[in-house]
Protein backbone atom coordinates (compact mmCIF):
# COMPACT_ATOMS: atom_id res chain seq x y z
CA UNK A 1 0.00 0.00 0.00
CA UNK A 2 1.49 3.22 -1.23
CA UNK A 3 1.57 6.27 1.12
CA UNK A 4 -1.38 8.09 -0.79
CA UNK A 5 -3.79 5.52 0.28
CA UNK A 6 -2.26 4.94 3.92
CA UNK A 7 -3.03 8.80 4.10
CA UNK A 8 -6.45 8.73 3.29
CA UNK A 9 -7.38 5.70 5.47
CA UNK A 10 -5.87 7.63 8.44
CA UNK A 11 -7.76 11.20 7.47
CA UNK A 12 -10.79 8.87 8.11
CA UNK A 13 -9.55 7.94 11.58
CA UNK A 14 -7.47 4.40 10.66
CA UNK A 15 -4.74 4.92 13.55
CA UNK A 16 -2.94 1.68 12.14
CA UNK A 17 -2.62 2.80 8.65
CA UNK A 18 -1.62 5.98 10.56
CA UNK A 19 1.07 3.84 12.46
CA UNK A 20 2.09 2.20 9.17
CA UNK A 21 3.10 5.83 7.64
CA UNK A 22 4.81 6.72 11.05
CA UNK A 23 6.63 3.52 10.62
CA UNK A 24 7.73 4.95 7.50
CA UNK A 25 8.91 7.83 8.24
CA UNK A 26 10.31 7.20 12.03
CA UNK A 27 14.26 6.75 11.08
CA UNK A 28 13.89 10.13 9.19
CA UNK A 29 11.84 12.11 11.18
CA UNK A 30 14.28 10.87 14.29
CA UNK A 31 17.32 11.94 12.53
CA UNK A 32 16.30 15.05 11.82
CA UNK A 33 14.98 16.03 15.38
CA UNK A 34 18.55 14.33 16.58
CA UNK A 35 20.24 16.63 13.99
CA UNK A 36 18.65 19.73 15.85
CA UNK A 37 18.77 18.68 18.90
CA UNK A 38 21.89 16.63 19.87
CA UNK A 39 19.97 14.57 22.49
CA UNK A 40 18.50 10.80 21.82
CA UNK A 41 15.69 10.86 24.19
CA UNK A 42 14.76 14.70 23.18
CA UNK A 43 14.73 13.99 19.38
CA UNK A 44 12.90 10.56 20.10
CA UNK A 45 10.20 12.81 22.05
CA UNK A 46 10.30 15.53 19.50
CA UNK A 47 9.53 13.19 16.66
CA UNK A 48 6.90 11.30 18.36
CA UNK A 49 5.12 14.93 19.36
CA UNK A 50 5.21 15.52 15.75
CA UNK A 51 3.66 12.52 14.78
CA UNK A 52 0.66 13.15 16.75
CA UNK A 53 0.54 16.83 15.75
CA UNK A 54 0.59 15.84 12.55
CA UNK A 55 -2.24 13.24 12.83
CA UNK A 56 -4.41 15.79 14.08
CA UNK A 57 -3.13 18.47 11.45
CA UNK A 58 -3.68 15.87 8.14
CA UNK A 59 -7.32 17.42 7.26
CA UNK A 60 -4.87 20.34 6.01
CA UNK A 61 -2.84 18.65 4.07
CA UNK A 62 -2.83 18.29 0.66
CA UNK A 63 -3.25 14.27 -0.17
CA UNK A 64 -1.27 15.11 -3.75
CA UNK A 65 1.71 17.21 -1.93
CA UNK A 66 4.83 14.76 -1.01
CA UNK A 67 4.44 13.57 3.21
CA UNK A 68 7.82 13.51 3.62
CA UNK A 69 8.86 17.23 3.97
CA UNK A 70 5.51 18.06 5.29
CA UNK A 71 6.30 15.98 8.32
CA UNK A 72 10.14 16.89 8.55
CA UNK A 73 8.67 20.67 9.22
CA UNK A 74 6.53 19.80 11.81
CA UNK A 75 9.69 17.30 13.38
CA UNK A 76 11.94 20.31 12.82
CA UNK A 77 9.64 22.93 14.77
CA UNK A 78 9.56 20.65 17.43
CA UNK A 79 13.12 19.54 17.31
CA UNK A 80 14.18 23.49 17.23
CA UNK A 81 11.31 24.61 20.35
CA UNK A 82 12.88 21.83 22.45
CA UNK A 83 16.37 22.72 21.24
CA UNK A 84 15.93 26.13 23.03
CA UNK A 85 14.71 25.10 25.59
CA UNK A 86 17.22 22.22 26.75
CA UNK A 87 19.67 22.63 29.69
CA UNK A 88 22.64 20.78 28.31
CA UNK A 89 23.48 22.01 25.00
CA UNK A 90 25.48 19.13 23.34
CA UNK A 91 27.34 18.67 20.38
CA UNK A 92 27.36 16.59 17.19
CA UNK A 93 30.15 14.28 17.83
CA UNK A 94 31.69 11.90 14.92
CA UNK A 95 32.27 8.02 15.50
CA UNK A 96 36.15 7.83 15.61
CA UNK A 97 35.97 4.10 14.56
CA UNK A 98 35.74 5.07 10.80
CA UNK A 99 39.84 5.01 9.76
CA UNK A 100 40.43 7.63 6.50
CA UNK A 101 42.69 5.04 4.95
CA UNK A 102 40.27 2.33 4.61
CA UNK A 103 37.57 4.41 2.95
CA UNK A 104 39.82 7.11 1.40
CA UNK A 105 39.61 5.30 -1.93
CA UNK A 106 36.15 5.97 -2.49
CA UNK A 107 36.34 10.14 -1.78
CA UNK A 108 35.92 11.85 -5.23
CA UNK A 109 38.94 14.06 -4.80
CA UNK A 110 42.45 13.54 -3.60
CA UNK A 111 41.89 16.93 -1.73
CA UNK A 112 38.77 15.75 0.07
CA UNK A 113 41.10 12.50 0.97
CA UNK A 114 43.21 14.63 2.66
CA UNK A 115 40.97 15.87 5.16
CA UNK A 116 42.12 14.01 8.15
CA UNK A 117 39.96 13.16 11.32
CA UNK A 118 41.33 16.07 12.80
CA UNK A 119 40.11 18.32 10.11
CA UNK A 120 36.72 16.44 9.56
CA UNK A 121 36.39 17.64 13.37
CA UNK A 122 36.88 21.18 12.73
CA UNK A 123 34.37 20.76 9.76
CA UNK A 124 32.13 20.04 12.46
CA UNK A 125 32.60 22.30 14.62
CA UNK A 126 32.35 24.69 11.95
CA UNK A 127 29.33 23.42 11.08
CA UNK A 128 28.11 23.69 14.57
CA UNK A 129 28.67 27.26 14.94
CA UNK A 130 26.28 28.37 11.90
CA UNK A 131 23.33 30.00 12.20
CA UNK A 132 20.68 27.67 12.79
CA UNK A 133 19.01 28.69 9.32
CA UNK A 134 22.41 28.25 7.57
CA UNK A 135 23.24 24.42 9.60
CA UNK A 136 19.50 23.23 9.06
CA UNK A 137 19.54 23.75 4.63
CA UNK A 138 23.21 21.75 5.05
CA UNK A 139 21.75 18.85 7.09
CA UNK A 140 18.67 18.55 4.74
CA UNK A 141 20.95 18.96 1.92
CA UNK A 142 23.99 16.47 3.10
CA UNK A 143 23.00 14.88 5.66
CA UNK A 144 19.24 13.94 5.04
CA UNK A 145 19.87 14.05 1.09
CA UNK A 146 16.86 15.72 0.49
CA UNK A 147 15.82 17.33 -2.85
CA UNK A 148 15.22 20.71 -3.25
CA UNK A 149 11.94 20.79 -3.66
CA UNK A 150 11.89 18.43 -0.07
CA UNK A 151 13.88 21.62 1.37
CA UNK A 152 11.86 23.85 0.33
CA UNK A 153 8.58 22.44 1.46
CA UNK A 154 10.40 21.50 5.21
CA UNK A 155 12.07 25.13 5.46
CA UNK A 156 8.24 27.00 4.28
CA UNK A 157 10.26 28.79 1.94
CA UNK A 158 9.88 29.31 -1.92
CA UNK A 159 11.71 26.47 -4.02
CA UNK A 160 13.75 28.84 -6.03
CA UNK A 161 15.47 30.36 -3.09
CA UNK A 162 16.98 26.87 -1.74
CA UNK A 163 19.84 26.95 -4.03
CA UNK A 164 20.90 30.45 -3.01
CA UNK A 165 19.99 29.50 0.95
CA UNK A 166 22.45 26.64 0.34
CA UNK A 167 25.48 28.50 -1.38
CA UNK A 168 25.38 30.81 1.56
CA UNK A 169 25.31 28.25 4.20
CA UNK A 170 28.32 26.92 2.68
CA UNK A 171 29.87 30.50 1.60
CA UNK A 172 29.73 30.89 5.64
CA UNK A 173 30.84 27.66 6.04
CA UNK A 174 33.91 27.86 4.17
CA UNK A 175 34.63 31.03 5.83
CA UNK A 176 34.66 29.39 9.34
CA UNK A 177 37.18 27.36 7.84
CA UNK A 178 39.53 29.96 6.62
CA UNK A 179 42.48 29.94 8.77
CA UNK A 180 42.16 33.13 10.32
CA UNK A 181 38.55 32.26 11.30
CA UNK A 182 39.87 29.27 13.10
CA UNK A 183 41.67 30.59 16.77
CA UNK A 184 37.91 30.68 18.11
CA UNK A 185 35.34 28.19 16.37
CA UNK A 186 33.03 28.37 19.49
CA UNK A 187 32.40 29.99 22.73
CA UNK A 188 30.68 33.60 23.13
CA UNK A 189 30.23 34.00 19.61
CA UNK A 190 28.24 30.46 19.04
CA UNK A 191 25.46 30.98 21.24
CA UNK A 192 24.90 34.56 19.98
CA UNK A 193 24.67 32.76 17.02
CA UNK A 194 22.24 30.45 18.32
CA UNK A 195 20.03 32.68 18.98
CA UNK B 1 49.37 28.47 6.03
CA UNK B 2 49.98 29.12 2.49
CA UNK B 3 48.37 25.14 2.40
CA UNK B 4 45.69 24.53 0.93
CA UNK B 5 44.03 22.50 4.31
CA UNK B 6 39.86 22.91 3.23
CA UNK B 7 38.68 21.77 -0.44
CA UNK B 8 39.00 24.60 -2.71
CA UNK B 9 36.29 23.76 -4.74
CA UNK B 10 31.90 23.74 -3.61
CA UNK B 11 32.26 19.96 -4.67
CA UNK B 12 34.73 19.38 -2.48
CA UNK B 13 33.19 20.99 -0.02
CA UNK B 14 30.22 19.11 -0.55
CA UNK B 15 31.97 15.60 -0.48
CA UNK B 16 33.36 16.29 2.38
CA UNK B 17 29.98 16.85 3.87
CA UNK B 18 28.50 13.55 2.08
CA UNK B 19 31.44 11.91 4.24
CA UNK B 20 30.95 13.68 7.49
CA UNK B 21 27.87 12.25 7.28
CA UNK B 22 28.55 8.91 7.20
CA UNK B 23 30.83 9.48 10.63
CA UNK B 24 28.56 10.97 12.23
CA UNK B 25 27.76 9.46 15.80
CA UNK B 26 23.85 9.13 15.14
CA UNK B 27 21.94 7.03 17.54
CA UNK B 28 19.78 4.00 16.04
CA UNK B 29 16.75 4.99 15.43
CA UNK B 30 13.76 3.91 17.46
CA UNK B 31 10.53 2.64 15.65
CA UNK B 32 8.02 5.58 16.82
CA UNK B 33 4.73 3.39 15.48
CA UNK B 34 3.68 1.78 18.59
CA UNK B 35 4.12 4.52 20.86
CA UNK B 36 2.37 6.93 18.51
CA UNK B 37 -0.81 4.37 18.11
CA UNK B 38 -0.54 4.03 21.15
CA UNK B 39 -1.47 8.02 21.98
CA UNK B 40 -3.89 8.63 19.28
CA UNK B 41 -5.84 5.54 20.60
CA UNK B 42 -5.82 7.14 23.92
CA UNK B 43 -6.82 10.08 22.49
CA UNK B 44 -3.87 12.08 23.74
CA UNK B 45 -4.00 15.51 22.24
CA UNK B 46 -0.60 16.83 21.69
CA UNK B 47 0.68 19.44 24.12
CA UNK B 48 -0.64 22.87 23.09
CA UNK B 49 1.17 26.05 24.47
CA UNK B 50 -1.38 28.10 26.61
CA UNK B 51 -1.97 30.89 24.19
CA UNK B 52 -3.64 28.25 21.75
CA UNK B 53 -6.90 28.39 23.49
CA UNK B 54 -7.20 32.42 21.99
CA UNK B 55 -6.90 30.89 18.51
CA UNK B 56 -10.32 28.83 19.03
CA UNK B 57 -13.99 30.73 18.55
CA UNK B 58 -14.74 28.44 21.99
CA UNK B 59 -11.33 29.40 23.98
CA UNK B 60 -12.13 32.99 23.26
CA UNK B 61 -15.53 32.78 24.32
CA UNK B 62 -13.83 31.04 27.24
CA UNK B 63 -11.07 33.96 27.80
CA UNK B 64 -13.92 36.90 27.03
CA UNK B 65 -16.46 35.29 29.56
CA UNK B 66 -13.17 34.66 32.16
CA UNK B 67 -11.97 38.89 31.64
CA UNK B 68 -15.33 39.73 32.26
CA UNK B 69 -15.38 37.86 35.37
CA UNK B 70 -12.68 39.39 36.77
CA UNK B 71 -13.21 42.43 35.97
CA UNK B 72 -17.06 41.91 37.73
CA UNK B 73 -14.78 40.87 41.32
CA UNK B 74 -12.38 43.49 40.66
CA UNK B 75 -15.09 46.12 40.45
CA UNK B 76 -16.91 44.66 43.56
CA UNK B 77 -13.74 44.23 45.37
CA UNK B 78 -13.08 40.09 45.53
CA UNK B 79 -10.02 40.71 43.83
CA UNK B 80 -8.11 39.77 46.43
CA UNK B 81 -9.75 36.65 47.14
CA UNK B 82 -9.69 35.74 43.18
CA UNK B 83 -6.13 36.94 43.32
CA UNK B 84 -5.28 34.24 46.17
CA UNK B 85 -7.19 31.55 44.89
CA UNK B 86 -4.85 31.87 41.24
CA UNK B 87 -2.01 32.15 43.54
CA UNK B 88 -2.54 29.00 45.31
CA UNK B 89 -1.64 27.04 41.61
CA UNK B 90 1.75 29.36 41.13
CA UNK B 91 3.88 27.42 43.32
CA UNK B 92 6.91 26.01 42.22
CA UNK B 93 8.66 23.35 44.19
CA UNK B 94 10.44 25.28 47.27
CA UNK B 95 8.22 27.96 46.70
CA UNK B 96 4.65 29.69 47.22
CA UNK B 97 3.32 32.66 45.65
CA UNK B 98 1.27 34.17 47.89
CA UNK B 99 -1.01 37.27 48.21
CA UNK B 100 -0.79 39.27 50.78
CA UNK B 101 -2.90 42.67 51.35
CA UNK B 102 0.12 45.07 51.63
CA UNK B 103 3.67 43.90 51.14
CA UNK B 104 5.10 47.39 52.69
CA UNK B 105 8.28 45.49 54.74
CA UNK B 106 9.63 47.79 57.33
CA UNK B 107 7.44 49.88 59.37
CA UNK B 108 10.15 52.29 58.96
CA UNK B 109 10.13 52.78 55.26
CA UNK B 110 6.72 53.79 53.58
CA UNK B 111 6.55 52.04 50.19
CA UNK B 112 5.50 55.30 48.40
CA UNK B 113 9.08 56.89 49.80
CA UNK B 114 10.74 53.71 48.93
CA UNK B 115 9.74 53.35 45.07
CA UNK B 116 9.85 57.52 44.40
CA UNK B 117 13.74 58.28 44.94
CA UNK B 118 15.60 55.87 43.58
CA UNK B 119 18.70 56.09 46.56
CA UNK B 120 21.45 53.96 44.60
CA UNK B 121 23.88 55.62 42.08
CA UNK B 122 23.86 53.66 38.39
CA UNK B 123 27.28 55.27 37.73
CA UNK B 124 29.70 52.20 36.98
CA UNK B 125 32.61 52.35 39.86
CA UNK B 126 30.66 54.61 42.65
CA UNK B 127 28.23 51.55 43.26
CA UNK B 128 28.84 50.22 46.15
CA UNK B 129 30.45 46.61 46.28
CA UNK B 130 28.40 43.52 47.08
CA UNK B 131 29.35 43.43 50.61
CA UNK B 132 26.59 45.82 51.68
CA UNK B 133 24.00 42.75 51.11
CA UNK B 134 25.43 40.47 54.15
CA UNK B 135 22.28 42.38 56.33
CA UNK B 136 19.66 40.30 53.42
CA UNK B 137 19.99 36.93 54.99
CA UNK B 138 21.51 35.42 52.22
CA UNK B 139 23.75 33.46 54.57
CA UNK B 140 27.24 33.11 54.78
CA UNK B 141 29.84 34.49 52.32
CA UNK B 142 32.19 32.10 50.63
CA UNK B 143 34.20 31.20 47.11
CA UNK B 144 32.47 29.03 44.67
CA UNK B 145 34.42 26.18 45.26
CA UNK B 146 33.26 26.25 48.65
CA UNK B 147 29.96 26.53 48.39
CA UNK B 148 29.87 23.85 45.61
CA UNK B 149 31.18 21.47 47.67
CA UNK B 150 28.46 21.72 50.66
CA UNK B 151 25.54 21.73 48.11
CA UNK B 152 24.44 17.79 46.49
CA UNK B 153 23.69 20.24 43.01
CA UNK B 154 25.88 21.54 40.82
CA UNK B 155 25.94 25.19 40.81
CA UNK B 156 24.63 26.79 37.52
CA UNK B 157 25.94 29.79 36.75
CA UNK B 158 24.81 32.73 34.28
CA UNK B 159 27.18 32.47 31.25
CA UNK B 160 25.99 35.46 30.07
CA UNK B 161 26.97 37.53 32.74
CA UNK B 162 30.35 35.63 34.06
CA UNK B 163 31.09 34.43 37.39
CA UNK B 164 29.80 36.27 40.18
CA UNK B 165 30.83 38.86 42.50
CA UNK B 166 30.13 37.20 45.54
CA UNK B 167 28.60 33.53 46.71
CA UNK B 168 26.37 33.04 49.89
CA UNK B 169 25.13 29.65 51.31
CA UNK B 170 22.76 29.62 53.70
CA UNK B 171 22.39 25.87 55.15
CA UNK B 172 20.19 27.35 57.66
CA UNK B 173 16.71 26.81 56.10
CA UNK B 174 15.53 23.09 55.36
CA UNK B 175 17.38 23.06 52.24
CA UNK B 176 20.76 24.89 51.36
CA UNK B 177 20.53 27.88 49.14
CA UNK B 178 23.13 29.22 47.14
CA UNK B 179 22.96 33.10 46.26
CA UNK B 180 24.89 34.02 43.41
CA UNK B 181 25.41 37.83 43.62
CA UNK B 182 26.95 40.22 40.88
CA UNK B 183 27.23 44.56 41.03
CA UNK B 184 24.94 46.51 38.78
CA UNK B 185 25.70 46.86 35.63
CA UNK B 186 24.07 49.30 34.16
CA UNK B 187 22.18 50.19 31.94
CA UNK B 188 20.49 46.92 31.58
CA UNK B 189 21.33 45.94 35.04
CA UNK B 190 20.57 48.66 37.76
CA UNK B 191 21.45 48.73 41.01
CA UNK B 192 18.78 47.99 43.13
CA UNK B 193 17.04 50.64 45.34
CA UNK B 194 17.08 48.80 48.21
CA UNK B 195 19.98 47.03 48.54
CA UNK B 196 22.34 48.80 46.03
CA UNK B 197 23.19 45.15 44.26
CA UNK B 198 22.35 44.78 40.72
CA UNK B 199 21.54 41.10 40.59
CA UNK B 200 20.95 38.06 43.21
CA UNK B 201 20.45 34.45 41.61
CA UNK B 202 19.20 31.94 44.25
CA UNK B 203 19.04 28.38 43.56
CA UNK B 204 17.91 25.04 45.75
CA UNK B 205 16.46 21.74 45.30
CA UNK B 206 13.06 22.52 46.10
CA UNK B 207 10.45 20.23 47.23
CA UNK B 208 6.86 20.89 46.24
CA UNK B 209 6.18 20.26 49.58
CA UNK B 210 7.90 22.12 51.71
CA UNK B 211 7.98 25.42 50.19
CA UNK B 212 11.01 27.16 51.73
CA UNK B 213 10.08 30.77 50.58
CA UNK B 214 7.11 32.44 49.94
CA UNK B 215 6.76 35.47 47.90
CA UNK B 216 4.25 37.85 49.05
CA UNK B 217 2.60 39.60 46.23
CA UNK B 218 0.80 42.66 45.77
CA UNK B 219 -2.56 43.38 44.31
CA UNK B 220 -0.59 45.61 41.78
CA UNK B 221 1.78 42.79 40.88
CA UNK B 222 1.56 41.38 37.77
CA UNK B 223 2.19 37.35 37.99
CA UNK B 224 2.91 35.78 34.50
CA UNK B 225 3.63 32.22 33.38
CA UNK B 226 6.82 31.69 31.30
CA UNK B 227 8.97 28.96 30.18
CA UNK B 228 12.55 28.94 30.49
CA UNK B 229 14.63 26.27 29.27
CA UNK B 230 11.56 23.58 29.08
CA UNK B 231 10.90 24.52 32.72
CA UNK B 232 8.13 26.13 33.97
CA UNK B 233 8.11 29.64 35.97
CA UNK B 234 6.52 32.86 36.72
CA UNK B 235 7.62 36.29 35.97
CA UNK B 236 6.39 38.84 38.89
CA UNK B 237 7.03 42.49 38.19
CA UNK B 238 4.78 45.96 38.54
CA UNK B 239 4.27 46.19 42.00
CA UNK B 240 5.92 45.94 45.21
CA UNK B 241 6.25 41.85 46.35
CA UNK B 242 8.61 40.58 49.62
CA UNK B 243 9.74 37.47 49.90
CA UNK B 244 9.02 35.65 53.06
CA UNK B 245 11.68 33.36 54.00
CA UNK B 246 11.03 30.28 56.31
CA UNK B 247 13.69 28.65 59.07
CA UNK B 248 13.43 25.79 61.05
CA UNK B 249 12.93 27.75 63.69
CA UNK B 250 9.63 29.38 61.76
CA UNK B 251 8.50 32.35 59.12
CA UNK B 252 9.47 35.67 59.17
CA UNK B 253 9.23 38.73 56.68
CA UNK B 254 11.92 39.74 54.49
CA UNK B 255 12.38 43.24 56.61
CA UNK B 256 15.22 44.61 55.00
CA UNK B 257 13.88 45.10 51.03
CA UNK B 258 11.42 44.79 49.14
CA UNK B 259 12.71 42.26 45.76
CA UNK B 260 12.93 43.63 42.53
CA UNK B 261 11.19 42.24 39.85
CA UNK B 262 11.64 38.42 39.92
CA UNK B 263 12.05 35.37 38.05
CA UNK B 264 11.46 32.17 39.50
CA UNK B 265 11.37 28.45 37.01
CA UNK B 266 12.93 25.30 37.47
CA UNK B 267 15.56 24.00 35.75
CA UNK B 268 15.38 19.93 36.37
CA UNK B 269 15.60 19.32 39.82
CA UNK B 270 16.61 22.70 40.96
CA UNK B 271 14.52 26.12 41.72
CA UNK B 272 15.99 29.27 40.42
CA UNK B 273 14.71 33.06 41.60
CA UNK B 274 16.51 35.90 40.00
CA UNK B 275 15.82 39.33 41.11
CA UNK B 276 16.92 42.60 40.33
CA UNK B 277 15.48 46.11 38.30
CA UNK B 278 15.69 44.14 35.51
CA UNK B 279 13.38 44.34 32.17
CA UNK B 280 11.71 40.72 31.43
CA UNK B 281 13.60 39.65 28.02
CA UNK B 282 16.62 41.17 30.53
CA UNK B 283 15.90 38.46 33.34
CA UNK B 284 14.90 35.34 30.52
CA UNK B 285 17.93 35.97 28.91
CA UNK B 286 20.51 35.70 31.72
CA UNK B 287 17.69 32.77 33.05
CA UNK B 288 18.20 30.88 29.57
CA UNK B 289 21.82 31.48 30.15
CA UNK B 290 22.39 29.41 33.27
CA UNK B 291 24.50 26.62 32.40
Amino acid sequence: MDDRDLLLKARQGDVDAYAELVRRYSEIAFQTAYLITRDAAEAEDAAQEAFVKAYYALDRFRTDAPLRPWLLRIVANQARNRRTRMSRQASLRLRVTVSSQETGSFLPSPEAAALGLEQRQLLLEALESLREEDRLVIIYRYFLELSEAEIAEALGCARGTVKSRLSRALARLRQRLAPEAQPKPRGELRSSDDD
Amino acid sequence: MTEQRWPARDEDLEAALARLREELDLPPAPDLSGAVRQRLLEGQRPARPWWAVLVTPRGRLAVTLLACALLAALMIGLWPAARSAIAERFGLPGIEIRVVASPTPAPATSTAETHATPTAPTVPGTVPAPTPVSPLFLGTEMSLEEAQRHVPFRILLPVALGPPDAVYLDETRPVSVVTLVYRPRPPEIPASQMTGVGLLVMQFQGSPDEPVFAKGVGPESVIEPVTVRNGPGYWIAGGPHILILRTPSGEWRDQQRLAGNTLLWVNRDLTLRLEGNISKETALLIAESME
